[in-house]
């Protein structure tokens, strides 16, 4: 290695001001864009869930229009999935990556900045919908024909939007390839990888396999709708099922992307606070592989009332309930990390048994869901709502949060205020739980979702969970105040920020120098083992 | 310490809401056992499913807490250094395997019978609707739609200022509930017209989607007698909320009765308790039975009249398809000629039933959907024969009415339209008049 | 322009670029100006051709600066390796955006034709809603949509414009053999032979499309079987025509002298990708055209 380069320094050539932003090929500063990004969109789409709770307050209609209430409900789903989670991950991504693999930067820098640069502008097209004559699609987040098709002027603009966000998404994955396979320092093979850096990899296999399938999808819906094709119209020779089918082929494997990168930071957060080395590290990379696999023949559980042949539904029974198995083992692995070890409850060690318990929970419903003569009393009830906020906010948010509690101090420099952030996350914490956990008897006791109205006896459940919601709404801006707060000033942090912390990326100051790693780290700071002090 | 303070602040307050949900809730929790064979299954498979995952969750959750509880840094534990062991590994995936296939068993038992909806001993088409539901009694000869019920319908308007909690059956009220017998083993035939929408009882383990284009089959066989109530569960536009599902399961005898008093009406539906005529929404409309329902093979589903003469066909014992009799299309009510005031009456009830949840109560229409106003619209105040011409038609999501309603009905909402909302053009349109249109 | 690269032996970290901002600019205004236009707005169509612009003056200065880049020698293996593990992943991505529609074909032939002929449990479909339609393939559904047409035949222009793309797979490769060989001479000549028969190819398409809408009244709008024909065909044809403008590029590049026996990845890229549209025709001849 003695034969490395010299590190030019350029950093007097950098731009200054907003122009940094917008041409940066920086690793770092797409990965705070990203982050940014999402959490403004975080608040925007939790707007629009206020907007949901605040309706559902009480039966009857106070504040919008039926349409506007399918209008909030799409755009709430649409913004948190592809404006909210998925880019905060790819966030994380970027800058966590080159400094877990020893790099100085992503494999395609330029790229790297087109992919976060195109999302704004997805967002703008999707969200000016909103200001349009006939309002935005409300045709729910899965945008089902035939009534997808009757949305006005803002179903081009929702179509092309998809297609942006896709092509955003898929240039980061391929940048995210590129770049575990090709800048890994010299000595980190595959399996002594940060399980962060193997999520993320199968996790960008999984975005390149089905974004495109994605586009196809919406594709023919705008063909149907302006050119006359019969994809999804009986009448020649289509099957609106045809849409269901090309959509979840994309939906189920996205689920997991929205929760294998939170899988990634879960075995990272809970090594550190259990000081002690992940258990299983190889049976943790092989069941995110399986699982990976396994989400690709799931994807008809969505569709268990459409009618399929009785084969069909058998079949995606029993294999979706074969995904519990691999998860079951993730959830053991993190399970028997913890054990014996020597725990201590930072903040984002709390996100993170949170997730454990949470997101478990979330997986039971899961199963439940996956049993198809319970699904069809489930389907389409708040049951299901339970379920994927459970997943989803619960799991992936709440592994996002956690994410960012455990990075913060080394990306800024300071420790984050301690006493609040732990009161950000016992108010997250409660309030989800208040704000979730009564949707499944909800579900259980029979309203539908999507619905902006519903009978008198679901009153008082309704209530709770919209009491839940804006608690946990506003306990959010404790999240925006802990990192602003942290961004500004605050105690210096080291360079290994936490006691029990391991990995390349610790070994640089926090902040970490603009270029990661100008030169390959030293082998020896890769470890023999993953998380194996020795 | 302020966290303290904080955490136990939170904690009061969690506890009390648990209070209050505990004490609050006239409302089952649970999933409700319901009044079919398929039902109690369902049931059975979910609470067993549940437990199971409490059985899991117990353990995976006692481990975690036992970590957390005693192998703190600040209890002095210090770390283990294990990080690998083959053979717990594999009991972890080896058992949760087992417990899966303990719950795929029965669950695809259960999956097999609900699928089997052959040897019914009769056979309902429902047809969905933005937003209401179509029962077609095949066998019977006739047809109605089921619409909301008109007091919801006014609560649930915007700001309507009327208390839902005063509306008997808010949202779960129909203007034409589907009446079944019990103890019958009942097919429905599940389809849609424009969108897809989900028909659902709950009670009765029935969900199936109807997807315009295609027929869904599902069966039900009703215990008790009752009245069921579920709604539309695939989003289907602005009235997705609105399209409640109300069966009334009667016993066979009476069951008879409704039947009988259905097909001599003319038009009016038949109220199941009352046994009376109902002059409200869309009327009933009659047609000939074509296929012989109940066959249980494909190959005595040609149409009746190629495989036996319908009055000779084999009356499976206790069925409806017996009574199968034909009348004319339209009641004889399109026969009628309106006076004014008769028309706008009539009218005025139509457009509620059926036009107001697009048009708006008040006629304005609703622009946010591409619904154009009434009150002072082109249409209303043009030529006549567009306005007819695009009612019977229908133009995008507006409806062609000219298969869902009758002339009579047709032409009173038109005049309604025409002479209401601040629009005076005068016309008094015959049923006639939408006959020669049609 | 100004882009200029840091590169040790090891790393490539370039400056900042404008490129992608402009090209997201052009994304938006491509994106608005199809809606608009779809929507029948008139200002649609030029927003549309404005954004189509923009993107191209994108791409134009983007991989004018790559190739300074790369001809200046700023581009080490690793950059090498990277482009290609990116290419390669570009294509996966266009393998699974043709799979959805080959898969949508698949479907409709396979279960839905059926289906509406009353197959499996879907008796009633038939019986109710579509009665007496027998499902056959060529079908415009159990509606006729659009009248009825004459389906493709697998001879013909679809057998010759095989027989184009097979040869023009070879010829690339023949060009790559002379790359390897520096035999420049050789190298354009196989080269432009190529770029010939892939703009042959688009322009009997085209012709065969002219000849479906005129003569066999088959069209977009002619069920579920000119839906898929069109679809799948047409996204093949919009990608041999963006796989012969690159080609066109690579062409000129290499009359230019670009390219070393050593160091050619954009003719690389640019031949796995004709290879891959070459293998998604073979798929589409035997899927659409002949069974
Ligand atoms: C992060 C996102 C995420 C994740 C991880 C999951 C995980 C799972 N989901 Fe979920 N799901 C969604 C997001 C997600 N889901 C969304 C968004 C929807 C709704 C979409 C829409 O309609 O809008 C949905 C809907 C949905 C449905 C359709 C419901 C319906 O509409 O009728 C089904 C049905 O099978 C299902 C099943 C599962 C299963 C089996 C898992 C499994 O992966 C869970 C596995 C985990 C565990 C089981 C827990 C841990 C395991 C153990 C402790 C081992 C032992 C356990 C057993 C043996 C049981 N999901
Ligand atoms: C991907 C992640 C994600 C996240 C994070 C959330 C977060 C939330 N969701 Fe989400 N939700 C989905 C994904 C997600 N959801 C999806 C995919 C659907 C299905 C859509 C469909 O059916 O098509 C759905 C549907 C859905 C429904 C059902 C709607 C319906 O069926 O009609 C509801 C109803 O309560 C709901 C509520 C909430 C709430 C209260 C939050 C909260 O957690 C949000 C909290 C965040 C904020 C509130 C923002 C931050 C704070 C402020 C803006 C400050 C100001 C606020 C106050 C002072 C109160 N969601
Ligand atoms: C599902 C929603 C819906 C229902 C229910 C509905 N309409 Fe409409 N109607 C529309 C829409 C949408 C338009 C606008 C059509 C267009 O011009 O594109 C419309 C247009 C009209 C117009 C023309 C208005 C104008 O001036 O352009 C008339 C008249 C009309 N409807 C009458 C009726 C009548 C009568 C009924 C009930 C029997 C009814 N509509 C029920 C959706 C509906
Ligand atoms: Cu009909 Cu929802
Ligand atoms: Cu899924």
């Amino acid at each position: 290695m003695s034969t490395v380069a010299v590190a030019h320094e350029h950093h007097a050539e950098h731009p200054r001001g907003i122009w940094r932003w917008i041409t940066t090929t920086n690793h770092k500063d797409i990965g705070t864009l990203y982050l940014c990004f999402s959490l403004l969109m975080f608040f925007v789409g939790g707007a629009f869930a206020m907007l949901i709770r605040a309706e559902l307050f009480t039966p009857g209609m106070q504040l919008m229009d039926p349409l506007f209430f399918n209008e909030m409900t799409t755009l709430h789903g649409l913004v948190m999935i592809f404006g909210a989670i998925m880019p905060a991950f790819v966030g994380l991504a970027n800058w966590m990556i080159p400094m877990m693999i020893g790099a100085p930067d992503m494999a395609l820098p330029r790229m790297n900045n087109w992919s976060f640069w195109i999302l704004p502008f997805a967002m703008l097209l999707l969200l000016s919908t909103l200001f349009m004559p006939g309002g935005a699609p409300a045709g729910g987040w899965t945008m089902y024909p035939p009534l997808m098709l009757q949305t006005g002027i803002a179903f081009p603009f929702t179509i092309f939007a998809i297609h942006l966000m896709g092509i955003s998404s898929v240039m980061g994955a391929i940048n995210i390839i590129a770049t575990i396979l090709n800048l890994r320092a010299p000595g980190m093979s595959l399996m002594k990888m940060p399980m962060f850096v193997w999520s993320w990899l199968i996790t960008a296999y999984l975005l390149i396999a089905v974004m495109p399938v994605l586009a196809g999808a919406v594709t023919m819906e705008l063909m149907d709708k302006y050119f006359g094709t019969s994809f999804f119209n009986a009448a020649g020779g289509g099957d609106p099922i045809l849409y269901q089918h090309v959509f979840w082929f994309f939906g189920h494997p996205e689920v997991y992307i929205m929760i294998l990168p939170a899988f990634g930071i879960i075995s990272e957060i809970i090594p550190t606070f259990s000081r002690k080395p992940l258990f299983g590290y190889s049976s943790m990379v092989y069941a995110i592989a399986s699982i990976a696999f396994l989400s690709f023949i799931v994807w008809a559980h969505h569709m268990f009332t459409v009618g399929m042949p009785l084969a069909a539904d058998l079949f995606f029974m029993f294999s979706t309930m074969l995904i519990a198995v691999p998860t079951g083992v993730k959830v053991f692995n993190w399970t028997a990390t913890m054990w014996r070890g020597s725990l201590s409850f930072e903040t984002p060690m709390l996100f993170a048994i949170a997730f454990l318990f949470l997101f478990t929970i979330g997986g039971f419903s899961g199963v439940m869901l996956a049993l198809v003569p319970a699904d069809w009393q489930y389907h389409q009830t708040y049951f299901v709502v339970a379920h994927f906020h459970y997943v989803l906010v619960t799991g992936a948010a709440f592994a996002i949060m956690g994410g960012v509690y455990y990075w913060l101090p080394k990306w800024t420099g300071h420790m984050y205020n301690e006493k609040l952030a732990k009161t950000h996350f016992w108010l997250t914490a409660i309030s989800a739980n208040v704000l979730y956990f009564p949707m499944h008897f909800l579900g259980l006791a029979g309203m539908p979702r999507r619905i902006p109205d519903y009978p008198v006896q679901f009153t008082d459940l309704n209530q709770i969970v919209s009491i839940g919601g804006f608690v946990f709404g506003a306990s959010q801006l404790l999240f925006v105040a802990c990192i602003i707060l942290c961004v500004r000033g605050g105690k210096k942090a080291e360079a290994r920020v936490w006691e029990g912390a391991h990995g390349l990326e610790w070994t640089l100051p926090s902040p970490p120098p603009y270029h990661s790693f100008t030169e390959p780290p030293a082998p020896n700071l890769i470890w023999a083992h993953p998380y194996r002090n020795d | 310490m302020v966290l303290n303070k904080v955490k136990n602040v939170l904690c009061g307050v969690a506890a009390a809401l648990v209070l209050i949900s505990g004490s609050a809730f006239a409302l089952d929790l649970n999933m409700p056992v319901g009044v079919t064979p398929m039902s109690h299954d369902v049931y059975d498979l979910h609470m067993y499913a549940f437990w199971v995952c409490v059985g899991i969750g117990i353990v995976v959750f006692g481990l975690m807490l036992i970590s957390i509880i005693w192998h703190r840094k600040a209890a002095g534990h210090q770390p283990a250094q294990f990080h690998e062991n083959t053979a717990v590994e594999v009991i972890w995936t080896v058992i949760p395997f087992i417990i899966l296939i303990a719950l795929a068993i029965p669950a695809a038992k259960i999956l097999v019978k609900m699928t089997n909806t052959s040897d019914p001993d009769m056979t309902v088409k429902i047809e969905g609707y933005q937003w209401k539901w179509q029962y077609d009694y095949l066998q019977n000869g006739f047809s109605y739609f089921s619409t909301l019920a008109a007091d919801s319908n006014a609560a649930s308007q915007l700001d309507s200022g009327i208390n839902p909690d005063s509306v008997p059956h808010y949202l779960r009220n129909v203007d034409h509930p589907m009446v079944v017998p019990t103890g019958k083993k009942i097919r429905l035939l599940v389809t849609a017209n424009d969108v897809i929408h989900s028909w659902w009882v709950e009670d009765f383990a029935v969900k199936v989607d109807a997807i315009p284009g295609f027929v869904n089959e599902a069966w039900i066989k009703v215990e008790k007698p009752g009245t069921y109530r579920g709604g539309c569960t695939e989003l289907c536009g602005r009235g997705h909320a609105f399209m409640p599902i109300v069966v009334v399961a009667e016993n066979w005898d009476d069951y008879q009765k409704w039947l009988a008093a259905m097909q001599a009406s003319h038009g009016a539906f038949i109220n199941p308790a009352t046994l009376q005529p109902e002059q409200n929404g869309s009327p009933v409309v009659y047609a000939p039975a074509e296929l012989n329902f109940n066959a249980p093979t494909s190959a005595q589903l040609e149409p009746v009249a190629a495989v036996l003469p319908a009055a000779a066909q084999p009356a499976v014992p206790g069925t409806a398809a017996t009574i199968v009799k034909p009348a004319p299309k339209h009641p004889a009510i399109a026969e009628k000629t309106w006076t004014m005031a008769e028309a706008m009456e009539r009218g005025k009830k139509v457009y509620a039933d059926n036009c107001a949840a697009c048009h708006m109560p008040d006629g304005k229409g609703n622009p946010a959907m591409g619904v154009k106003a009434i009150a002072g619209g082109a249409i209303a105040n043009g030529p006549l024969a567009a306005h007819i011409a695009l009612v019977l038609h229908g133009k995008g999501i507006m409806p062609a009415w000219g298969n869902q309603l009758n002339d009579a009905d047709l032409a009173a909402v038109i005049t309604f339209e025409r002479n209401s909302f601040g629009n005076h053009t005068g016309d008094l349109v015959q049923p006639a008049q939408i006959k020669a249109a049609r | 322009m100004s882009a200029e690269a840091h590169a040790g032996n090891r790393y490539y970290i370039p400056n900042g670029t404008h490129w992608p901002i402009i090209g997201s600019v052009g994304l938006f205004t491509t994106a608005v100006g199809a809606a608009t236009w779809l929507e029948d707005m008139d200002f649609g169509k030029y927003l549309f051709v404005l954004g189509l612009l923009i993107l191209f003056g994108m791409m134009f200065g983007w991989f004018g600066t790559v190739i300074r880049e790369s001809l200046s020698g700023t581009y080490n293996t690793q950059v090498d390796r990277s482009f290609r593990w990116g290419m390669t992943f570009f294509i996966f991505s266009e393998v699974m955006f043709f799979g959805a529609f080959f898969g949508a074909l698949f479907y409709a032939r396979v279960f839905v034709q059926p289906w509406l002929g009353g197959a499996s449990n879907s008796l009633f479909t038939n019986l109710l809603l579509w009665k007496g339609y027998e499902p056959t393939w060529p079908s415009n559904g159990p509606a006729g949509l659009g009248g009825a047409f004459e389906a493709m035949k697998p001879l013909g222009i679809p057998a010759l414009n095989t027989l184009i793309l097979l040869s023009s797979g070879l010829t690339v490769t023949l060009a790559h053999w002379s790359l390897k060989e520096d035999n420049r001479k050789k190298l354009i000549f196989f080269l432009s032979l190529t770029v010939i028969l892939g703009f042959s190819f688009v322009v009997l398409q085209a012709h065969e499309y002219i000849h479906a809408y005129t003569e066999q009244n088959l069209t977009l709008g002619s069920g579920i079987y000119g839906t898929t024909f069109f679809m799948l065909t047409g996204f093949h044809g919009l990608h041999v025509t963006i796989g012969a403008i690159m080609l066109t590029v690579i062409l000129v590049r290499a009359i230019r002298g670009h390219f070393t026996p050593q160091n050619h990845f954009a003719f690389e890229a640019v031949t796995w990708y004709w290879h891959f549209v070459d293998v998604v025709w073979l798929g589409l001849y035997i899927f659409v055209y002949w069974l």
